[in-house]
């Protein structure tokens, strides 16, 4: 991985510095992708289903939480606002591409969704049977641990709607059989 | 939870992001420093081309005719919105259940609310942080903001950030609420004069602390007084009450507890409101409840123009029910329904 450099180029070749405040936020924020990108990566790989979808709203997510890193002291939970950024992305191309397919074909599984995970075929079909929302509200309750009110935030929905997602998605996981064998 | 945990490792252990992503980062952040100076440029320039281009065709047509309602020549300078991307709300009709999108150059955005005219939108023009309401024309036209961080530059951290816009019953204001997007402090209600741009902060509440901070303020129908909601109680154990204030300002006054997104009916004698359970109806001081539909996980309810029907979205769905019946009939897909007409539901995914 390539390190941060604190120094510019001019156009006319002179190379001045970087105010060292802007060094220091730099190497910070860094610092905090390095701790978060994976985890994040892994939860809207969970939610998408593909990786090239989680790898781009990851890069999003990260880059919106640099245009205002300046501003991160203000931020209380810097973890959740990526989230909810990503989520806020992941609606709106999902609602996107479900809109575009209902117009082009009849409603189907997603069959392309987790290619990229080697398991089961039944454990794969638990998943799809979840819809992303489902697995997202599971991903901020039960894997992250947030309290329903704050995942909520996250998600743009009320607290009973996450609960209500995420006990359907703990019931879908559960119910389907087989599951147990996973 | 060991089952939904299990589930989780099995889908993710082999997935891994790039090892270059940090690199591409570090890139995309630079790119984004520095393109953002210019962009800061080619806008100036573009609103100094705009400003020459404008005063030409003033001075050749010497009067400026067909103004708009709520524009106006002293009003903020009309930034041009960058062209959106794919909209995502559409307006529904609640008959037939066919849809078309809003303009494209405004769409993506959020919480629609079309003026009592008519003739224009007040809405979020995007989702994350700093947060604006703008205000269009309804065919797209004249797009620009009147709150939140781009219009108030001597604006506190407590303030950039602007939600839940409702026209005044005349289209003259807007009240919003305005608040720091980065935390769970519940801000402070705001009047903005949409064509002079002049904000009063309307309360000077408590900052409790409140993952759901939403205070869903609402004029009455004689524009006296707005509505809105207000969390009680630890941000582990919350509930929330409507509470109303003189528009004038002074102290605001309880209307319901244990209520939230309320609004007054068209004709001033009732309120809607949603508690546990879903979507109730009440006399307009609060009295007098009666449950109007079931659904403990019903939000945003909303009178159409006329009074006779309550839009509201439950589990993802939006549902429109009589207000004389009680019979909820689903419409769509989607949240934040807002009435366009009687007829027409602008909703959101």
């Amino acid at each position: 991985m390539g390190s941060v450099r604190p120094w510019s180029v001019r156009a006319e070749g002179e190379i001045v510095p970087f105010p060292q405040d802007r060094v220091e936020g730099w190497a910070r924020f860094d610092t905090f992708f390095e701790e978060e990108h994976e985890r994040l990566f892994k939860a809207l790989y969970f939610v998408t289903g593909n990786r090239a979808d989680a790898e781009e709203l990851m890069q999003e997510s990260f880059l919106k939480l640099w245009e205002r890193w300046h501003e991160i002291d203000r931020i209380d939970d810097p973890t959740a606002y990526l989230f909810r950024v990503a989520m806020n992305a992941f609606r709106s191309r999902h609602r996107r591409a479900a809109m575009a397919l209902r117009k082009l074909t009849p409603a189907g599984e997603d069959r392309d969704a987790f290619v990229d995970a080697e398991m089961r075929a039944d454990v794969r079909q638990l998943l799809l049977d979840c819809t992303p929302r489902q697995r997202a509200a599971l991903v901020l309750v039960d894997l992250l641990g947030y309290p329903s009110q704050q995942a909520a935030r996250i998600l743009g929905v009320r607290p009973s709607t996450v609960r209500a997602l995420a006990t359907q998605g703990r019931r879908t996981i559960r119910g389907t059989e087989g599951a147990r064998d996973a | 939870m060991p089952e939904v945990q299990e589930v989780f490792r099995m889908a993710t252990k082999k997935v891994k992001p790039d090892p270059n992503a940090l690199e591409r980062q570090v890139r995309r952040q630079r790119s984004a420093a520095r393109s953002g100076r210019a962009r800061a440029y080619l806008a100036v320039a573009a609103v100094i081309a705009m400003i020459a281009v404008g005063a030409l065709v003033l001075a050749r047509r010497g009067n400026q005719t067909n103004l708009e309602p709520g524009t106006s020549v002293s009003a903020p300078p009309a930034v041009t919105l960058p062209t959106a991307a794919p909209q995502e709300h559409d307006y529904v009709n609640i008959s037939t259940g066919v849809s078309s999108p809003l303009p494209g150059n405004i769409g993506g955005g959020k919480a629609y609310v079309v003026s009592p005219d008519g003739t224009r939108f007040a809405y979020n023009p995007c989702c994350d942080p700093p947060i604006a309401i703008s205000v269009a024309n309804v065919d797209g036209t004249n797009a620009h903001s009147i709150a939140g961080r781009e219009t108030i530059s001597s604006a506190s951290p407590e303030e950039v950030d602007a939600y839940g816009a409702a026209w005044s019953p005349d289209g003259s204001k807007v009240v919003y609420q305005g608040r720091d997007g980065f935390t769970e402090k519940l801000g402070n209600l705001f009047i903005v004069d949409v064509r002079t741009g002049v904000r009063t902060q309307l309360t000077e509440l408590k900052q409790i602390l409140s993952h759901y901070w939403f205070m869903s303020p609402h004029f009455s129908p004689d524009g006296t007084s707005i509505i809105f909601n207000q969390p009680r109680g630890p941000i582990e154990d919350q509930t929330w009450d409507l509470w109303s204030v003189p528009v004038v300002g002074g102290d605001a006054t309880i209307v319901r507890r244990n209520a939230l997104n309320g609004s007054y009916s068209p004709d001033g004698t009732m309120i809607t409101y949603v508690q546990s359970r879903g979507v109730w109806l009440a006399s307009a001081d609060g009295s007098h409840r009666r449950l109007l539909v079931t659904g403990d996980k019903a939000e945003n309810p909303r009178w159409s123009p006329d009074g006779t029907k309550i839009a509201y979205e439950d589990s993802g769905r939006v549902y429109v029910a009589d207000v004389a019946s009680g019979t909820a009939v689903e419409i769509a897909d989607g949240s934040w329904p807002e009435w366009f007409n009687d007829d027409t539901l602008i909703i959101g995914p």
